[in-house]
């Protein structure tokens, strides 16, 4: 795992674009939680600060994971697509189940390393917006052109 | 409007103290009007037809002083500017109006006298005088009075409307103002402008310490550093309190927004020297950028508030920008909370139930009720991911009194069934500390019969409890009162002294499964779990452990005194209408009796654990396999797993001698080869390896367990399991 100690806050940019403006404006949405991680948490932050980033994930999981699979069934997606389709929901659901998971451990009294959840989170960034989430919003971009 | 005064005299001067007190003839009582008018504090003055003038009073004398024709518009040393604020010369001068139009005319007049003498007003009414038998326009009658105070008056408190009295910087009304204007100049010339909210740090220390007199001085001088900071077209304001607003405008650059904000709080920081009392004080400044944060002027204050107040979070003495995205998440929030709310309108919510084993007696004694959503789109969601967002709304009061009727309702409706079941409810904190909860307790009891009531019990998370004990010991009482259990959930997690667990009457303490899980591998856990029984037992309580998954945490807390438990090693958590089907199969597993045999030694217990263990390593392998997505792969290799473990470290010492453990490793690492590659088969796409490979492994599986059987001979033959008890493979999470 890299070290992401007090680098600079990512800079949405269109590369991270799906194409899809209601999708997008969500994902601005995650990568200002990120960079509030970034910049607030330490090792040693309170299990306060801790607790409202995890809640704000939970809550984003909750409105944007909605928002796409709404998108994927209105648009036929788990048919035309469905091994992608699979993937991306399998990936929702352990998104979540991973943000309940670190919540159990800081009520438990095992806070998350710092590095850990922004690692995570970056993670998440790289393979699940820059991949999944691509794949997905050129397959609705090139529905909503046909 | 005034009527011509018919009145024709010559032009005469008089003495103010020049009364005549004796009037006897026509003459006379001309006289005696000439000395009214002489003696008036009104300037009066009289103008022909031609402009001149041909009469002035004393008072004339005394206003106009060497200008006495100043109101006919002759250019003279007195500078005057009519309410229309063109100067007082020619036609446009107050008498030759009236000669002009014949009409009476009113005007409020400034006049300058120059030589930064300060301004002074002058009402001046102007009349037409008629002659004759026709009425014709004879001359022009002016009164002149000075009303300097009366207008001063009404500018300042025209000028208290906008300003702060105290800083005398402008007031909110003003600000307004002036946001609209510069907001219309940044459109115009696509320059942002930034909105700044500042607030002082520790200004009420100083209140309180020194008076208000000595916070008053300190406003003041806040106010000129300021002034002296920001340049020339910005604005500083004062919205009350220690708190000023700046508008930086015309911005050529953030930095340059920057500058002005380092050089303030530079600034401020420096001590204030007030009645000889160095104060230490700083600000925390909020700043929102115009047109970035494109809203109106009253929601660029809030902004900028939400700003300041992030500053003062962040530390004080710092500026925060307002960030558009925040706010945006922020709504984002608020519309899953929502989503929440629709969603029980919906009737998308239900209540799964976990069923609570006493693993000695083998009985079922209840419930627990745990709310599931069945979201439209996402399919069923788990309270961890829910929960947590309302939480601190008052949704999830809602939320908690369904789930309070739902459940009486379910009780009463087993009870209907012949099932004799307790049933676990989980309450906020929120629900808890709100004032009408034993109310509405109340008027549930009233609705119920006492044997369901009986039944209920409410489970109080402990670090709820702990936040005012007072309140949560008084609800708990009065609770009981009406025949209600109570129960301390997630024990463990808070910080419970003995003196709390006293006051708080609770039956049951439920051990949170943070600390069932792990309590096999890490001794601190196993410690708390440990303590926390002892607790209970020591206080005569219930205890209940949560969460728990395998059948080797069955038998330690068995071993440790704790017969109450919860989760997947007994069942998941399941719909309402399975809950008579798995009763009616449930029989208790026949290795809990191994708990209460009698044993030579604990390292032979620890045999049978690792017996259990297997099996589950083996279930989990293949439920990974086989693709169940919530069972985590089983890690480390066959020296470093849990087997691995125990085998090369205790188990060689203990059991090195005896025939037959040799042959126990190959058959090991035979079963974790067999693991790795059915880790990498895929049942679908070629299923006849597959199986063959699981059965390889679990055959693998079963001559381990028949040699590790070997060596304990003190074991009766009747608790080893037959392969029709052995439970299915499981999921991983008890409790979700």
């Amino acid at each position: 795992m890299t070290a992401r100690t007090n680098v600079e806050p990512i800079v949405w940019q269109e590369a991270f674009a799906t194409g899809v403006d209601e999708i997008d404006e969500q994902h601005q949405i995650l990568v200002h939680t990120l960079n509030e991680a970034n910049a607030r948490l330490a090792d040693t932050s309170s299990i306060e600060m801790l607790d409202s980033i995890t809640r704000d994930l939970l809550s984003y999981a909750l409105y944007h994971f909605e928002t796409e699979e709404r998108l994927m069934e209105e648009s036929a997606y788990p048919s035309e697509r469905s091994e992608d389709a699979d993937l991306h929901l399998q990936q929702h659901r352990a998104f979540s189940a991973k943000v309940v998971a670190i919540r159990e451990e800081i009520k438990a009294g095992r806070r998350i390393p710092r590095d850990e959840l922004l690692t995570f989170l970056n993670h998440w960034l790289i393979n699940h917006i820059l991949n999944t989430d691509k794949r997905l919003g050129a397959y609705l971009v090139a529905r909503r052109l046909a | 409007m005034h009527g011509p005064i018919p009145l024709n005299t010559e032009a005469e001067t008089c003495d103010s103290e020049g009364i005549v007190a004796d009037v006897k003839t026509v003459g006379d009582e001309l006289a005696r009007l000439r000395t009214i008018v002489s003696t008036l504090h009104v300037a009066v003055q009289m103008w022909d037809i031609e402009g001149r003038l041909s009469y002035g009073n004393a008072a004339a004398n005394t206003l106009f002083g060497g200008e006495l024709t100043v109101l006919s518009g002759q250019p003279c040393g007195l500078r005057l500017l009519l309410s229309n604020d063109s100067p007082c010369l020619g036609m446009a001068s107050p008498v030759w109006r009236v000669l002009a139009s014949g009409q009476a005319l009113t005007d409020q007049i400034m006049r300058l006298d120059g030589d930064g003498l300060p301004a002074r007003w002058l009402r001046v009414h102007a009349y037409p005088l008629r002659e004759g038998a026709g009425g014709e326009l004879g001359g022009v009658l002016t009164t002149s009075a000075e009303i300097t105070s009366l207008i001063e008056r009404a500018q300042h408190l025209e000028w208290l409307a906008h300003n702060d009295a105290l800083t005398r910087l402008p007031n909110r009304i003003l600000l307004a103002d002036r946001m609209q204007v510069a907001m219309a100049h940044s459109q115009r010339t696509g320059t942002p402008l930034a909105v700044c909210l500042l607030d002082l740090d520790g200004f009420k220390q100083v209140n309180d310490s020194y008076g208000h007199k000595v916070g008053d001085t300190l406003l003041q001088e806040v106010a000129q550093r300021l002034l002296t900071i920001v340049r020339g077209d910005d604005s500083v304001a004062r919205l009350g309190g220690d708190e000023f607003a700046l508008l930086l405008v015309e911005l050529k650059s953030l930095g340059e927004c920057e500058l002005v904000l380092r050089r303030i709080l530079q600034a401020l920081a420096l001590p204030f020297g007030v009645a000889g009392n160095p104060l230490p004080i700083s600000a925390s400044i909020g700043v929102t950028i115009y047109p970035d944060d494109a809203v109106d002027a009253d929601k660029l204050l809030r902004h900028a508030d939400r700003a300041m107040y992030e500053a003062k979070k962040a530390g004080k003495g710092r500026f925060r920008y307002f960030d558009p995205s925040q706010d945006r998440r922020i709504r984002a929030n608020r519309s899953a909370v929502d989503r929440i709310a629709q969603g029980l309108e919906a009737g998308d919510f239900c209540l799964h139930y976990q069923p609570l084993v006493n693993c000695r007696s083998g009985q079922v004694e209840g419930m627990e009720a745990l709310v599931r959503w069945r979201h439209p789109v996402l399919g069923f969601r788990l309270p961890g991911e829910f929960l947590p967002l309302i939480e601190q709304d008052d949704m999830i009061l809602r939320l908690g009194d369904w789930t309070l009727v739902m459940a009486l309702r379910q009780i009463e409706a087993w009870q209907a069934a012949g099932l004799d079941l307790q049933v676990g409810v989980n309450i906020a904190a929120r629900q808890l500390h709100q004032g009408g909860f034993i109310t509405r307790l109340r008027q549930l009891a009233s609705n119920h019969a006492p044997e369901t009531l009986a039944r209920l019990q409410i489970e109080i998370v402990e670090t709820a409890a702990l936040e005012d004990i007072n309140a949560v010991s008084e609800l708990i009482s009065q609770g009981r009162e009406l025949g209600i259990r109570f129960a301390l959930d997630d024990f463990g997690t808070g910080y419970s002294s003995l003196v709390h667990l006293q006051r708080l009457r609770v039956d049951a303490l439920k051990i949170d499964q943070t600390f069932i899980s792990p309590m096999l591998d890490e001794p601190m856990d196993l410690a708390i779990v440990e303590s926390v029984i002892g607790m209970a037992h020591a206080f005569n309580r219930r205890v209940v452990a949560e969460g728990v998954e395998t059948i080797d945490q069955v038998l330690v807390l068995l071993e440790l005194g704790c017969e109450l438990m919860q989760g997947y090693a007994l069942a998941k958590p399941m719909p309402t209408e399975s809950v008579s089907t798995w009763l009616a199969r449930y029989t208790p597993d026949p290795l809990w009796r191994l708990a209460a045999m009698p044993r030579p030694s604990r390292t032979d217990f620890q045999l049978l654990l690792t017996e259990a263990n297997y099996r589950f390593w083996v279930d989990r392998v293949i439920s990974r396999a086989r693709g169940v997505e919530d069972v985590e792969a089983p890690s480390g290799d066959y020296q470093s797993c849990r087997f691995g473990r125990w085998y090369y470290g205790e188990g060689m010492r203990r059991y090195a001698r005896v025939a037959g453990f040799r042959q126990v490793e190959a058959l090991h690492r035979r079963a974790h080869e067999l693991g790795e590659r059915l880790l990498t088969c895929d049942p679908g796409q070629d299923e006849a390896t597959f199986l063959a490979v699981e059965a390889e492994l679990l055959g693998a599986r079963d001559a381990l367990m028949g040699r590790l059987r070997s060596l304990r001979p003190w074991l009766d033959e009747e608790v080893r399991p037959s392969p029709a008890q052995r439970r299915t493979p499981t999921s991983k999470r008890s409790k979700p």
